[in-house]
């Protein structure tokens, strides 16, 4: 069922890029594009930059400096003000709608960048402190540690014990980590000064982290991770923090004469807007990124709509940074000279037959559907061809073409009728299960006889007629086999296979057939002895 | 648009229990858009009546028409029908009904339940908006429908039953006077609250039959063919 996948077609895309935000990961972003030939647009959408650089005042120049460049370069527009208010069209050719000063503007672009910021929120409330000269956010302390007058500040005269509390409101991170650590660092090298920092954890896994603590520790911080979160109040105006030392195995009362309180990193505020806009998934916090091990670093679920920065997660300043080459590599994978070649194994939609009811739009995990002369149109571009609209349409009006119904109809009649007992017919993902069953062959585990597979591109392609037909042609058991729910290529395949697979389940019930013929389960491409045990199960249970 | 669920599958089998040869007619509009009766529909109800051990014997077939509330498309299967002993339509109500005008001979089975008229929120998941009073009275209430939403079905409101956002009668129910009172403030235009729609004629709910403006005499033409 392969032969449309070698074909290629060619198409052209717009050469322009749109990147929305101008901040670190956004301009440096802009530059390496631009670096490769293409024209740039940069919205200054979303938080400012700040945000990215507050705890590490050389980032400031070095947004200043890419400021310049991207002022200074012929390839890119810089545009203050501006936001995307709407953007249609596919993947290499959107018509984007701008927002400016003075009016709205039409825009034909090839590719979007998204690189918002981060917006910092104190925990005070977490603590029951209120803040104060004596109780400051990291953010605050972060600034006062920018000139003299602020260290003066800190230093209060003769010296000053400062403890940092991190990591008991909010999880943290290795940005938080790093902010606490830096700061505390500079402290501790102010005269007379002392830094504590108790942490819940501390968040090590990015590059230079294990350095930088060992550092701080050598430099004299005094780190400590207290059993359980520590009560920091002000008794009679003098501020007392008390904890268990799991070390010294007692109850500490510590007073310093400043507590610093952690923030919590939250998604710009313009990812909300723009996740609608934009049609892309979006993480749990509001990220504009799923973890999805399948896509590239800076990929999301729409082909040619990139994620940058601390657009897509809580990063380092350095990393926002790194990022800008990822995504220029991206873009330049994506966009090429203008005219890309497109594998033709992709979904079709029958004309004819769509009624436009929107399901296709609605499920396609990958933003590649959308209409027009009132008809669905699937873009060959963006389409990733795992066939969850062909299965969801309720008029059968589209085709994936190595796998079309009647492909699928023919593969089940072929496959049951070879076996010589009622066959078991498993569907398998082709990202997991399949290579799971192959595996399993290789290794010579022992497994059914009549066990027969049906290779399908996404769980999310195996479709409610395939399993009855499967039924109706005489298969005695029904396997669907899809990814691990969050490891799904196409997002959401595994989990709209299950939900089909018990609503199937119930009806067979209704109908009185047993509905312990149909299974369904999550395997991955390394677990052939576990696609072994369950097709053996299946076979010894419905022998009887 | 025509929102319609599929009936239980015991339902449907007595319908068709003693028939040897079943069509199952689905319907391209309404039913398809709200995922109950268009053509996979058509295909997982043949399938499954196949499947079924209580219709073992029978042959279940399916095929799918544009719309079935027009006579021009039920003609497509004037030759067809012949050949089946008993229709099994997935259309709405007015779908089963004409079907069964059109092939008077043969019996013809629902296979949905005509539900509301609604609009759709995503994928399977529809919310009734309308209930055909023939008294639109949305002018006056925001563009919210005081009949389908206001569970007394009240022209005029609040009543004191209101728990501002909340009805009376379920926590869970949101008071819909309560939204048209929130959209008309907002709008500007809350004074039209206080203007009174009259009681509804519920006469009208008798078979109706609706001749558009500047088609009465083509209507009448036709009639008089």
């Amino acid at each position: 069922m392969t032969q449309h996948a070698t074909q290629q077609t060619e198409f052209t895309v717009t050469t322009k890029v749109l990147v929305i935000g101008a901040g670190l990961s956004g301009l440096a972003s802009a530059e390496k594009i631009a670096e490769q030939g293409y024209q740039v647009l940069v919205l200054d959408q979303g938080a400012r930059d700040d945000a990215e650089c507050c705890y590490d005042p050389e980032m400031n120049t070095v947004l200043q400096d890419l400021r310049n460049k991207a002022q200074q370069h012929s390839s890119i527009s810089l545009k203050t003000g501006a936001r995307l208010k709407q953007l249609t069209g596919f993947s290499g050719n959107f018509q984007a709608s701008l927002e400016l000063d003075t009016g709205t503007e039409q825009l034909d672009i090839g590719a979007v960048v998204l690189a918002t910021g981060y917006r910092c929120l104190p925990l005070f409330e977490h603590y029951n402190l209120r803040p104060g000269k004596t109780v400051l956010s990291i953010g605050d302390l972060e600034k006062l540690l920018t000139d003299e007058t602020g260290k003066a500040q800190i230093k209060n005269g003769s010296g000053a014990s400062i403890a940092f509390l991190s990591g008991f409101g909010d999880e943290g991170n290795p940005v938080a980590t790093e902010r606490v650590l830096k700061s505390a660092m500079a402290v501790q090298e102010l005269e007379q000064c002392k830094a504590y920092v108790l942490a819940g954890n501390v968040k090590v896994g990015a590059d230079g982290m294990e350095r930088l603590f060992t550092r701080a520790r050598n430099q004299g911080v005094t780190c400590i991770k207290p059993e359980g979160p520590p009560e920091a109040a002000i008794r009679d105006g003098v501020l007392n923090i008390s904890f268990k030392d799991p070390t010294l195995r007692q109850d500490v009362n510590l007073a310093p004469d400043c507590i610093v309180l952690e923030e919590s990193i939250a998604p710009d505020m313009e990812n909300e807007r723009l996740r609608e806009v934009l049609r892309i998934d979006a993480d749990d916090q509001g990220f504009l990124q799923t973890g999805n091990v399948h896509r590239l670093p800076v990929g999301t679920n729409r082909e040619g709509i990139f994620a940058s920065g601390t657009s897509a997660a809580v990063k380092t300043p350095e990393q926002a940074i790194r990022d800008a080459a990822d995504v220029a590599l991206q873009v330049r994978e994506f966009l090429g000279n203008g005219t890309i070649q497109v594998s033709g194994s992709k979904a079709v939609v029958d004309e004819g037959r769509c009624v436009i009811c929107l399901t296709c739009y609605r499920c396609c995990p990958h933003g590649a559907i959308a209409w027009e002369a009132k008809k669905a149109v699937i873009s060959p571009i963006a389409c990733q061809g795992c066939g969850i609209c062909a299965a969801e349409c309720p008029m059968d009006a589209i085709q994936l073409l190595d796998y079309t119904d009647e492909a699928m109809h023919s593969a089940i009649q072929e496959q049951v009728g070879t076996a010589e007992q009622p066959s078991i017919l498993a569907f398998c993902c082709q990202n997991s299960a399949f290579e799971a069953a192959q595996t399993a062959h290789k290794m010579g585990l022992e497994l059914p006889d009549r066990l027969r597979l049906i290779e399908v591109p996404c769980a999310g392609k195996i479709d409610v007629e395939d399993i009855l037909r499967s039924f109706t042609s005489g298969a005695g058991a029904v396997l669907v086999l899809a990814c691990h729910e969050g490891n799904c290529q196409s997002e959401r395949g595994s989990t709209y296979a299950s939900w089909r697979i018990r609503e199937i389940q119930k009806r067979l019930k209704a109908l009185g057939f047993d509905d312990k013929r149909l299974v369904f389960a999550n395997l991955a491409s390394n677990m052939p002895r576990e696609f072994a045990t369950i097709t053996q199960d299946l076979a010894s249970r419905i022998s009887h | 648009m025509i929102i319609a669920e599929r009936k239980p599958i015991p339902e449907i089998q007595s319908f068709v229990a003693g028939y040897h040869k079943v069509l199952v007619v689905g319907c391209g509009t309404c039913v398809a858009v709200c995922l109950a009766g268009g053509s996979k529909e058509a295909e997982i109800l043949t399938n499954e009546l196949t499947l079924s051990p209580k219709t073992a014997g029978a042959r279940f077939e399916s095929r799918t028409l544009e719309r079935q509330c027009d006579m021009e498309f039920l003609s497509e299967l004037d030759e067809q029908a012949a050949e089946y002993d008993a229709l099994l339509s997935m259309a709405c109500g007015a779908g089963v009904q004409l079907l069964a005008e059109r092939f008077s001979r043969i019996p013809v089975f629902p296979a949905v339940n005509t539900s509301c008229i609604g609009v759709n929120r995503s994928v399977g998941w529809y919310e009734e908006n309308c209930r055909a009073c023939g008294t639109c009275v949305l002018a006056l209430t925001a563009g919210i429908c005081p009949v389908t939403r206001c569970a007394k079905g009240l022209f005029n409101g609040p009543c004191g039953g209101t728990n501002i956002t909340s009805c009376e009668i379920h926590p869970d129910q949101p008071c819909a006077w309560h939204m048209i009172y929130e959209r008309l403030a907002a709008q500007d235009r809350l004074q039209q609250i206080m203007e009174i729609s009259p009681a509804n004629d519920w006469r009208n709910q008798q078979p109706r039959t609706i001749v558009q403006p500047g088609y009465e005499e083509r209507t009448s033409a036709l009639k008089e063919q």
